[in-house]
């Protein structure tokens, strides 16, 4: 080996040295301020931005502080639609939907929209209020090849109806009440499916917006559904709420770690690329259970769909935290179940026994079977599975054997006047 | 009578003659950096359009490597589209890395630090540009004894201020700055721990030590050694990187998902010290004469 010290490597050393110091002390730096304190500079000088600064400004600038933006998007590559679309209407020179659908949307992110097709966000949202009826013949075919659950007749035909309550509230309600959610999945004039715009709120379409959640507590809040509640309850949504404003919302798609959120929300669980997992627009890739319906059976996807969410919770959790959390939730799922039994035999009784019809919600029994899976047995299951240990029980499993208690005392109510007293 | 000879220190045979075996070398360099972008931009479906320019050009540019590359003496035709193509590729690299700097402004217009960090890699179209190069000068032949006289194919003889192989040395010490500065800029991300400061650490003394080279007019066999044993190390920091990244990837569930290795870790980006590290030994091997030889 050669002696002494050669200049390359003095030189190597120093130089190298003196470089990892300017890093340091430029990391060091002040960064330069909050950019809401900073006038927008984006170039929105088109024609639509010209006019809605003066007539709307406020979407002209949240569009301003978006990534579309950004990557060059302009208005018109959203809004304006071919001649044939029946969604579209003449404004100024242009053909153009004002409340642009997934077809725009599918343009540039199509995998996001076939993720959300097979979703139960999609069509299954609407068609638990409205059935099948309002879709399309080509919307049908999408949504049986899409939704392999969905409910079917002997010839494979989805035989989804509509809801009685929907019914017996009417249009002098539903717009501004469960249609509002479930218009999620609506089915749309120029043959596209649901609405993006509702969980990506424009005109900022902001990636930090949809990871929080409130975006999903919009819907997935109160009586029925209190995941938003059961959330607030558990370990997650506690170091959500107390230290979520140190988290990396703004981390890209896919980049996702527990050093940028060192606690998961509905997102991070349910759709983002995180740990093994892709990210996805499918709400149910990761479930294993349906927890919405009375009585809970497995999803198709089962075994892959609890994997899947296995591995998510792996990131922070041991595997045997994580098996023994589903042993003790499945638990729970088999209570309700045992006990929505135990109400839905005690109605079928009625019926079958000509003391109350078939009419839906004719009678207050219906409605106090209904409250007992439809609120509480929901309820404690949900939390079940998201840790919210008040409302497995006293928001869940209490107020759902109170309530059998009632179905039961006022089915033998029911019979005895029935039979006239005797 | 492909032996070659690095610094006194290393006797090798090569596979062919060394300025073939750049071609080949700029060749695969520019496929798998063309398939690297295709995958990059791939993640958001090619918008803006304009993220369809490398993929059109990477492999005109390789496949011309590929094809001068197996003629003993390059027909003219072919040269001279070699030399557009490799015009293309360095004006591929410089507009791309405009359109980079363009996409990590901030909203607002201004550079901030995060948005270098979290946006658009600037650096990274450059790697097209510096390859290009590379390709561009693997043609050219130095008269014997007359530093700086290119023959260029198809051109005629240019005069170019450094000879032919410092012009080698500069791209070697510019590329290890590139890949110092990226790892720099990329391992901000998560913040920097000891391990992933090896891979900068090590790339600004590499870079050092490969310009100190080229800026050197005469060094000496310590020199040589040092710069020997760097690119050597190179190497096996490469691999090292790779199998670091590799283990980020598979997030400790031993699963590899697309889109983690997509945007989490690039498995392959470290393995562009190794590629450097070759390219380094290539451009200072010496073909050995006959009787050197034997």
């Amino acid at each position: 080996m050669p002696s002494g010290i050669p200049k390359t490597l003095v030189i190597g050393v120093v130089t190298t040295v003196i470089i990892l110091l300017l890093i340091y002390i430029f990391t060091q730096l002040p960064s330069g301020g909050e950019p809401g304190t900073q006038q927008i500079s984006v170039n929105l000088a088109d024609k639509c931005a010209t006019c809605h600064k003066r007539v709307s400004p406020d979407i002209v600038n949240q569009f301003a502080r978006s990534t579309m933006a950004r990557s060059g998007v302009k208005c018109v590559d959203c809004h304006v639609v071919d001649k044939s679309n029946p969604m579209g209407e003449e404004h100024e020179g242009f053909f153009i939907s004002v409340s642009p659908t997934p077809k725009q949307c599918a343009r540039c992110h199509p995998a996001e929209n076939t993720q959300f097709e097979h979703s139960r966000h999609s069509s299954p949202a609407w068609m638990a209020l409205n059935g099948f009826d309002d879709f399309t013949a080509e919307q049908q075919k999408i949504i049986n090849e899409n939704i392999p659950e969905a409910t079917r007749g002997p010839n494979g035909i989805i035989t989804a109806t509509r809801n009685s309550l929907f019914d017996i509230e009417g249009p002098m309600v539903t717009p501004l009440a469960c249609q509002s959610c479930h218009s999620i999945g609506k089915p749309n004039a120029d043959g596209s499916i649901g609405n993006c715009n509702k969980c990506h709120l424009r005109h900022e379409f902001s990636i930090e917006q949809v990871r929080k959640p409130e975006i999903c507590g919009q819907c997935h809040l109160g009586p029925d559904h209190p995941q938003m509640e059961i959330y607030e309850e558990s370990a997650h949504g506690v170091m959500y709420e107390t230290q979520g404003e140190s988290w990396n919302w703004s981390q890209k798609t896919g980049r996702l770690t527990t050093a940028d959120m060192p606690a998961p929300t509905c997102a991070t669980c349910h759709m983002s690329g995180f740990g093994t997992q892709g990210t996805t627009h499918d709400v149910g890739e990761r479930l294993s259970k349906f927890l919405f319906a009375a009585v809970s059976g497995n999803r198709s996807n089962f075994v892959q769909g609890r994997d899947a969410m296995k591995s998510i919770c792996i990131n922070c959790h041991s595997p045997k935290f994580v098996d023994t959390l589903y042993t003790k939730a499945d638990s729970v799922v088999a209570y309700v179940n045992i006990k929505v039994n135990e109400a839905t035999g005690i109605i079928n009784g009625l019926i079958k026994d000509g003391i109350i019809t078939t009419e839906p919600f004719a009678t207050q029994i219906s409605f106090d079977a209904f409250d007992l899976w439809h609120y509480y047995g929901r309820t404690a299951k949900f939390a079940a599975y998201m840790q919210g240990p008040d409302y497995v029980q006293w928001h869940g499993i209490y107020p759902l054997l109170n309530r059998l208690n009632k179905v039961k005392e006022d089915a033998e109510r029911l019979r005895r006047e029935h039979s006239g007293g005797r | 009578m492909n032996k070659v000879e690095i610094f006194h220190l290393a006797n090798i045979r090569l596979p062919m003659e060394k300025n073939r075996l750049l071609l080949i070398f700029v060749g695969i360099n520019l496929f798998f950096t063309g398939m690297d972008v295709a995958l990059a931009h791939s993640i958001n479906h090619f918008i803006p359009v304009y993220e369809w320019i490398p993929i059109f050009f990477f492999p005109f540019g390789a496949i011309s490597c590929f094809i001068i590359s197996f003629q003993p003496e390059p027909k003219k035709w072919a040269a001279l589209v070699h030399i557009f193509l490799m015009g293309i590729g360095l004006l591929v690299g410089v507009i791309g890395t405009a359109f980079h700097l363009n996409a990590i402004l901030n909203p607002f217009g201004s550079l901030t630090w995060s948005w270098v960090v979290f946006g658009s890699p600037i650096l990274a179209p450059l790697a097209f540009a510096g390859i290009s190069l590379l390709g561009l000068y693997a043609i050219t032949e130095e008269a014997e004894g007359q530093e700086g006289m290119l023959n260029v194919p198809g051109l005629g003889i240019f005069h170019a201020p450094i000879s032919r192989d410092r012009h080698f040395l500069w791209l070697v010490g510019l590329g290890f700055g590139a890949s110092a500065l990226t790892s720099i800029i990329d391992h901000a991300q998560y913040g920097y721990t000891p391990y992933k400061m090896i891979a900068i650490v090590y790339g600004l003394f590499a870079t050092s030590v490969v310009i100190t080279i080229a800026l050197s007019k005469e060094w000496t066999k310590r020199d040589e050694f040092v710069y020997f044993w760097t690119m050597i190390a190179a190497i096996i920091v490469g691999v090292l990187g790779f199998g670091f990244h590799l283990s980020a990837d598979l997030a400790g569930t031993g699963e590899l998902s697309l889109e983690r290795m997509l945007v989490f870790a690039p498995v392959f980006a470290p393995l562009l010290y190794g590629d450097l590290g070759m390219l380094g030994l290539l451009v200072v091997a010496v073909q050995k004469r006959r009787g050197e030889v034997e």
